[in-house]
């Protein structure tokens, strides 16, 4: 896939999330060392060589040091893949500012730590790629979640600051926009809705192609992005949303 | 990645972006028919006509078998500043860059299977504005709008319909551009900084982009403008 001899490295975190599994997966399959982040111990995909590290995204010692250990085994790191997130549903009339802080600092100041301590491994590539999961919801407001919606068109933000700040040493930085994708984290907000059957057909009407994603499809945005294919894309969000932001 | 044995139909298959998706195609094993004002000797089927003439447009389509996929790239550029622009100039590239992609889907319309993919290619140029390419620009706006409005249309068939946005591309197009300005040796040294990635695209890497959203790889991507620029959008 990447067109080199040696076996290309990728850190991805929130592996053990829904659609993080399916990205170890493809990376996995394409050939890739994978080490593996997250809160909860991902599973290493079968046949896969790598490393999985629970890590609290969050906290800056522990990042570093899971950086360090991916430094040790493979020297370098090809592609940076962040997709750790959480989601909490509150209006901000009634929002915590504990929730607040804690959506901020694992939707997007997890990927400024990953991104800190993962340049200097991403130098040592050649034709190296970060890309972070942004959402429709960037863009498209959803009432009861200001948080998720705020975090996400951060996330955007970032990478095109990011691109700028690192594009002149080759490492490119986009972002994956889905829509709705059937994966634990929208059962977890189903649960967490008064009427679930109502999202379930939402989530149908939301997408021209009248379906949500799922994680695969993501997954394969993801994997092309941080291919030799993407050569000339940076600072781009790609939309994966099956024609929802077309529909709104 | 390819799966489909059905044709893929490229607008504009002899020039620099067109020929190099043609080889793309060609080498993972894919039938790519050209439709182009000039040959495209690499092509599976090469069939010369002027993209803007409906007539034209219908009969060649007609005589294809099923598309797995259609590709609008050709373009022309016309140099004017709106108060100098002649008519003729301004209606030639709306009649090539946005009439010319509206036919081919038009008439490709018919051939093309369930799950095919439509992939337009616009510009960077659809979102800024410079001297003197008056035209270019709000054609290739237009067919941001064509796109999207497609896409819609042609969902229910699970037809993708998507656009890539290349930033300057290194290609014989861009050549005769410059050739036209009046600095176009200053504009193209400027060129490369004028990208985060500090250079012009290859005509290779926009045919990736365009390849991957032809791929069953992208079969969640419609409605969706995919910009392959280099960071050029970015840096401005």
């Amino acid at each position: 896939m990447r067109g080199s001899g040696e076996l290309a490295v990728a850190a991805i975190t929130g592996a053990a999330g829904g659609i993080g599994r399916d990205v170890a997966r493809a990376f996995a399959n394409a050939g890739y060392n994978t080490a593996l982040l997250d809160r909860n111990l991902p599973c290493l995909p079968e046949a896969t060589q790598g490393i999985s590290t629970a890590v609290d995204l969050t906290r800056p010692g522990e990042v570093a040091a899971a950086f360090d250990r991916i430094g040790c085994e493979f020297g370098k790191l090809d592609a940076l893949v962040n997709l750790a997130g959480i989601n909490h549903c509150s209006p901000v009339s009634r929002m915590d500012a504990d929730d607040w802080d804690r959506m901020m600092d694992t939707n997007v100041g997890s990927m400024f730590l990953t991104a800190k301590h993962g340049i200097p491994l991403l130098e040592r590539s050649v034709g190296p790629a970060i890309v972070n999961m942004a959402s429709v919801s960037g863009h498209v407001a959803s009432p009861d979640y200001p948080a998720y919606v705020a975090t996400k068109a951060a996330v955007e933000s970032f990478t095109i600051a990011l691109s700028q700040e690192v594009g002149p040493r080759g490492i490119r930085v986009n972002a994956v926009a889905p829509g709705w994708v059937n994966a634990g984290f929208t059962d977890h907000a189903k649960s967490e809705s008064e009427d679930p059957a109502r999202l379930d057909e939402a989530a149908r009407d939301a997408h021209l192609l009248g379906r949500m994603a799922e994680p695969s499809e993501v997954a394969a945005a993801v994997l092309w992005l941080c291919s030799s294919g993407a050569s000339f894309v940076t600072g781009q969000t790609l939309f994966v949303d099956g024609g929802f932001m077309r529909k709104h | 990645m390819e799966t489909r044995a059905a044709a893929i139909a490229i607008t504009g298959g002899a020039g620099g972006i067109g020929s190099s998706l043609v080889r793309r195609l060609r080498t993972s094993g894919r039938r790519a028919v050209s439709l182009d004002l000039r040959p495209c000797p690499e092509a599976t089927e090469s069939y010369q006509l002027d993209i803007s003439e409906e007539s034209a447009v219908a009969m060649a389509f007609q005589r294809l078998d099923a598309l797995a996929g259609l590709v609008c790239i050709a373009g022309t550029n016309m140099r004017g500043r709106v108060e100098e622009l002649p008519w003729e100039d301004w209606r030639r590239v709306m009649a090539v860059n946005a009439r010319g992609a509206m036919l081919a889907i038009k008439h490709a319309s018919p051939r093309l299977e369930e799950g095919g993919s439509i992939v337009l290619v616009s510009s960077v140029s659809a979102h800024i504005g410079t001297d003197g390419y008056t035209a270019y620009h709000a054609s290739k706006g237009a067919v941001l709008g064509l796109m999207r409005a497609a896409s819609g249309e042609f969902a229910p068939r699970s037809i993708r319909v998507n656009a890539v946005s290349p930033g300057w591309v290194d290609t014989p197009f861009t050549d005769r551009a410059l050739d036209e300005t009046p600095d176009g040796e200053a504009v193209r040294a400027q060129a490369a900084d004028a990208h985060i990635l500090g250079r012009m695209a290859y005509p290779g890497e926009i045919a990736e982009a365009i390849a991957f959203l032809l791929s069953d790889e992208a079969s969640f991507i419609t409605g969706t403008e995919l910009i392959a620029d280099g960071g050029y959008l970015r840096k401005r």
